[in-house]
């Protein structure tokens, strides 16, 4: 048993994983922000429903859907129809809640991807 | 990231400050944590790979303990040792991988292919070549309680007491199983022969 012993303890040991540290480090960087990064997203998805609702109640009450098909349907390609166009189109559409929905479309999106990469990073790879 | 690869000694805890890295860990203090971690992490990888057999596993179940320390580290006390405490985390989920390993293999037999590719890769003269010695394959054949006393008494050296503490088990009880893990690991290895 005393050779056992000695066996047991000479038992050599592996090596340690080259960047073990670091992934272990970027999980617990990541548990750290996790909390506000829930926030954040949620504050995000909610403001993109509420603003999508808003631009669309908008576009409904001012009969936007009509003024762009008629836009459409009589269609010129020239200076003053173009002009004409983009007066009834800034007139009936909310530009700015249209671009700030769009960015916040964008950022719903990345925020998302990254949510994905941080699922990947806390769960249990088995 | 602060700092990587545990070789860097200077940045080791010495046993003195231990608990005073751990107090700063618990106020959310990431390079605290990180030295606990210079100073654990091949210690729990080793044992991760006596108990589970293979690197990727060892190394999925060594990221696995320190996220749990890191999220449970407030609940730590200062009367308690640290030691016992990581290893008792570092146990629990080698069990958790092994059980999710067991119940894949159960279910697996219903797919004769799998199965019989696992075998393969089980008993190829090329795994065993690659095994360091005979005492490698026959540590892998006990139970994981004989392979887990056997780890913590003879390559982390911990008492019988702190071996008791991380296993929830009487200490008589701890010895009995590293006789009992001993005579096994005996036999298998006579076998061999």
């Amino acid at each position: 048993m005393d050779n056992l012993d000695e066996k047991i303890k000479n038992f050599p040991e592996p090596e340690f994983p080259k960047g073990l540290h670091g992934k272990i480090m970027e999980r617990i960087a990541f548990l750290r922000f996790r909390t506000p990064f829930i926030i954040v997203t949620s504050f995000l998805v909610l403001s993109l429903m509420v603003s999508g609702w808003r631009i669309y109640l908008h576009i409904g009450d001012n009969d936007g859907f009509a003024v762009i098909k008629a836009l459409l349907e009589g269609f010129e390609f020239n200076v003053d129809y173009l002009n004409d166009f983009w007066d009834v189109i800034s007139n009936t559409l909310p530009l700015w809640s249209i671009a700030i929905f769009i960015v916040n479309a964008f950022l719903t999106v990345y925020v998302i991807l990254v949510s994905r990469h941080l699922r990947k990073l806390s769960s249990f790879k088995s | 990231m602060l700092q990587k690869g545990n070789e860097q000694e200077g940045l080791v805890a010495q046993p003195g400050d231990e608990q005073a890295i751990i107090k700063r860990a618990q106020k959310g203090d990431a390079y605290a944590f990180e030295q606990i971690l210079f100073r654990y992490e091949k210690k729990i990888f080793n044992y991760s790979y006596r108990l589970l057999g293979t690197r990727h596993d060892a190394e999925d179940a060594t990221q696995e303990t320190f996220v749990k320390a890191y999220k449970k580290i407030t609940s730590f006390h200062s009367d308690q040792q640290f030691s016992p405490w990581i290893y008792k985390i570092a146990t629990n989920t080698a069990y958790d991988i092994l059980r999710k390993k067991q119940t894949r293999r159960e279910n697996s037999l219903d797919d004769p292919k799998v199965d019989a590719a696992e075998t393969i890769a089980e008993l190829s003269p090329y795994k065993i070549m690659e095994r360091t010695a005979d005492l490698e394959l026959a540590l892998h054949q006990l139970k994981p309680i004989h392979k887990t006393v056997l780890s913590l008494y003879y390559w982390d050296d911990l008492p019988y007491q702190n071996i008791a503490e991380i296993l929830n088990i009487p200490v008589n009880t701890v010895k009995t199983h590293i006789k009992r893990a001993k005579e096994q690991l005996g036999k298998i290895m006579s076998r061999k022969r």
